[in-house]
């Protein structure tokens, strides 16, 4: 894709995207221009980084404390379940079962199980259960696309 | 509160299919036994094989119960575990609780062979029965993604 910088006077900013077709991507660009970045900031054993919700997988919660999983790593992050529910909800990102916030951009396929709960394949070949008391959620997002919500840094 | 009705409804799951096994193992064991020597099955032996049909059943729950994440081998072998750990179970507890005498060894062989169908045959059925809603789920994601 060719990128090409104006500087212009002051209050004639604007960002002029041209395509040819809407792909996700482009979607995911759009959404980034107009609400901005959140990044996270995690640490492992080989020190920390910033992680943006794209590169994560899931979250798990153990001992009350909250891991982000990428597709090779895991990192400790410094914020509760609920936040990483609330504000990373327009990001794709879904609560699925008690311990659990999942990428829903990740999950590769679905298996519907015994007792309403559905098993969610990612693409990093991981399997994760969504229990039956978010299944209705799940659909609902599937069906109904992404909440939005303001976004910031932490 | 809401954990005891979670394991209320856990336990009511495993006891259908507790349920299930067990109606399949008096069933194919007393056919067997009819037909091939008419006679009735003992009291013992069906006692033990409700029981068995429970445990059955809590070993197939307790092999998914976490709700966490599995790695994909882990995932495959549960699914195998799940298929062949019961009916290991039934040829041990046959052995165990004598169910077969010396002479009944063709009579042994075909129920564990039935047993062994019979849970292979069950999972296949439940991934059937929830294909369509697999698939409709399934749907929704490419949906999704385009």
């Amino acid at each position: 894709m060719k990128v090409s910088m104006e500087q212009v006077e002051p209050g004639k900013e604007e960002v002029l995207i041209r395509y040819c077709e809407s792909t996700p991507e482009l979607c995911r660009l759009l959404r980034f221009l107009q609400e901005g970045s959140l990044v996270l900031y995690g640490k492992n054993e080989q020190g920390g980084r910033q992680l943006l919700p794209g590169q994560i997988y899931y979250f798990e919660r153990v001992d009350d404390k909250i891991f982000a999983y990428t597709k090779e790593q895991e990192y400790q992050v410094a914020v509760t379940l609920k936040e990483v529910e609330e504000r990373l909800k327009r990001h794709g990102f879904f609560r699925c079962n008690k311990s659990f916030v999942v990428n829903i951009d990740h999950i590769a396929s679905v298996q519907s199980q015994l007792g309403n709960r559905i098993d969610a394949k990612l693409d990093n070949q991981e399997h994760i259960i969504i229990s039956r008391r978010y299944v209705k959620e799940f659909r609902e997002l599937l069906k109904g696309g992404i909440h939005g919500e303001g976004s910031q840094i932490y | 509160m809401g954990k005891v009705r979670k394991y209320i409804k856990i336990e009511v799951e495993v006891e259908i299919f507790a349920c299930a096994h067990i109606t399949a193992m008096i069933f194919f064991y007393g056919l067997l036994e009819w037909l091939m020597y008419g006679g009735s099955v003992p009291f013992p032996i069906l006692v033990g094989q409700m029981a068995l049909g429970y445990v059955i059943s809590w070993l197939q729950k307790g092999l998914f119960f976490q709700e966490k994440h599995y790695s994909d081998l882990s995932y495959k072998i549960r699914e195998i575990l799940w298929c062949l750990l019961p009916g290991c179970l039934v040829v041990a507890a046959g052995n165990f609780g004598k169910w077969f005498p010396n002479q009944a060894w063709r009579m042994a062989l075909w129920f564990y062979g039935i047993m062994f169908c019979y849970f292979i045959l069950l999972w296949v059925f439940l991934k059937k029965f929830y294909r369509e809603e697999t698939d409709e789920i399934n749907q929704l994601l490419s949906q999704r993604r385009s």
